[in-house]
């Protein structure tokens, strides 16, 4: 009797929770994954790079994935130094330091945004994309450097 | 077991009456003969006979069995059925014969049961139809606001429904999209006809008119076809509350973010024509701040 009871009283449950515990590791992290990658994915659907970043003339090319937002918003830092002369497509609100976009209707493909300088951009410039993830409804916020 | 011994009882045995009956009959005997062969009355051959496997003393069993010209044995009951026995086909074909209208009418009760649950399953489960209402959290007295309806029906072609959506005292409708004539707004009350392909937007401006209760109550149904048994409710958003801020500003801090004017943008776009008044959202969101002066019922916006 005792033999027999040691064997069934460590063998399978030993075994059992082995089991369990590998396909719980697996399974968190097919989940970890998965939450990653959708968090990637949606961070990712608008991407930006400056074409240029120095002289009179600043150039932000935006690269709107699907699901394209339907609205997007991007804001240009730079210092208050810099006299903007103009910008296009025109900008929402232009204070000093700050010039505010808002992209209504955007679609899948390049958004270029441009801004004219009254003299050679004086330190440095940074952008921000905000815009609300169309499957999540998420708000979502992305920096831009050069 | 077809002999029971207790002790201090007499022997019982357990015989197949139909046996007996067949004997008898092939016999030509009456159960008169048996009767008195047996020295019981015809009522009880009569009786052994009608039951399947009757309980009699041994002893009548073997004088049963001695008028029949049988072994004893041969009048047990047959502890397992014997299909190619032609009293066992005989019990069989009768009694299929007497039950046969009783298999009928359960095997036509069972299929018109199944065609009715399968017709309700099926009736239940090929409407997926849903309903979600959107509101404001908060909203001013005497401001417009918006309520959106989303209806979701079958994924492939169209569906006819009837949206009501009854609203809260002391409110008026201003505009309805899609719109919807006299009939239909009646008593606080919107009612849509209307055909929907996979979904529809269903909005209305509406404003409080008095400040009675601070939280306001929406209700509201969608049906397909008039059919009241397919009667659904509004899920969603069923309250807004009165105060003193623009019903855009969702987090009441007096400024209208990034993330509220993407959300008006996003989720109002298709009804911008109910006369939403996006530019006065737009020119709040622009600005630094504001604040609602109740005395002149007007935005004061911050630059």
């Amino acid at each position: 009797m005792v033999p027999i009871q040691m064997v069934t009283t460590n063998f399978r449950p030993a075994a059992y929770n082995a089991i369990i515990k590998k396909i719980l590791l697996q399974l968190f992290i097919f989940l970890t994954f998965l939450v990653f990658q959708h968090v990637a994915e949606a961070k990712n659907l608008i991407s930006g790079q400056y074409v240029t970043s120095s002289g009179k003339e600043i150039i932000l090319s935006l690269q709107i994935l699907n699901p394209a937002p339907a609205n997007l918003i991007v804001e240009q830092y730079l210092s208050p130094k810099n006299a903007v002369v103009s910008t296009s497509p025109k900008a929402k609100k232009r204070t000093s330091g700050k010039i505010k976009w808002l992209f209504r209707n955007t679609a899948v493909g390049r958004l270029s945004i441009s801004i004219h300088l009254q003299s050679p951009l004086q330190g440095k410039i940074r952008g921000v994309v905000r815009y609300r993830d169309p499957v999540s409804g998420n708000f979502i916020e992305s920096r831009i450097s050069p | 077991m077809t002999e029971n011994n207790i002790p201090g009882a007499m022997t019982m045995i357990k015989i197949d009456g139909g046996k007996v009956k067949l004997l008898r009959e092939n016999q030509g005997l009456t159960q008169l003969y048996l009767a008195t062969a047996v020295q019981v009355t015809t009522d009880t051959i009569s009786r052994w006979e009608n039951k399947r496997y009757p309980n009699i003393k041994k002893e009548n069993g073997l004088n049963l069995a001695e008028a029949l010209g049988v072994p004893l044995d041969e009048l047990l009951e047959s502890p397992t059925p014997d299909v190619s026995s032609p009293f066992n086909t005989c019990s069989h074909s009768t009694r299929f014969k007497k039950i046969w209208p009783l298999l009928l009418l359960a095997i036509t009760i069972a299929a018109i049961l199944g065609t009715f649950g399968y017709y309700l399953m099926v009736a239940t489960t090929s409407i997926p139809l849903t309903a979600k209402r959107s509101l404001p959290v908060h909203c001013i007295k005497g401001q417009p606001f918006p309520v959106v309806i989303t209806v979701t029906g079958a994924p492939t072609g169209s569906t006819a429904l009837i949206l009501k959506e009854e609203l809260p005292e002391n409110t008026t409708i201003l505009k309805t999209l899609p719109g919807v004539n006299a009939a239909g707004l009646k008593n606080k009350k919107i009612k849509w006809l209307q055909k929907i392909e996979q979904s529809g937007v269903f909005s209305y401006l509406l404003t409080i008119n008095d400040r009675k209760n601070e939280n306001l109550l929406f209700d509201g149904s969608v049906a397909i076809n008039n059919d009241s048994s397919n009667l659904l409710p509004i899920t969603g958003d069923t309250e807004i509350s009165l105060g003193i801020h623009h019903w855009a500003d969702s987090n009441g801090d007096n400024i209208i973010s990034d993330n509220e004017i993407l959300t008006v943008y996003d989720r109002y776009s298709e009804i911008e024509e109910l006369g939403l008044n996006i530019d006065l959202i737009e020119e709040i969101w622009l600005g630094s701040g504001y604040n609602w002066d109740q005395k002149t019922s007007s935005y004061e916006i911050f630059e």
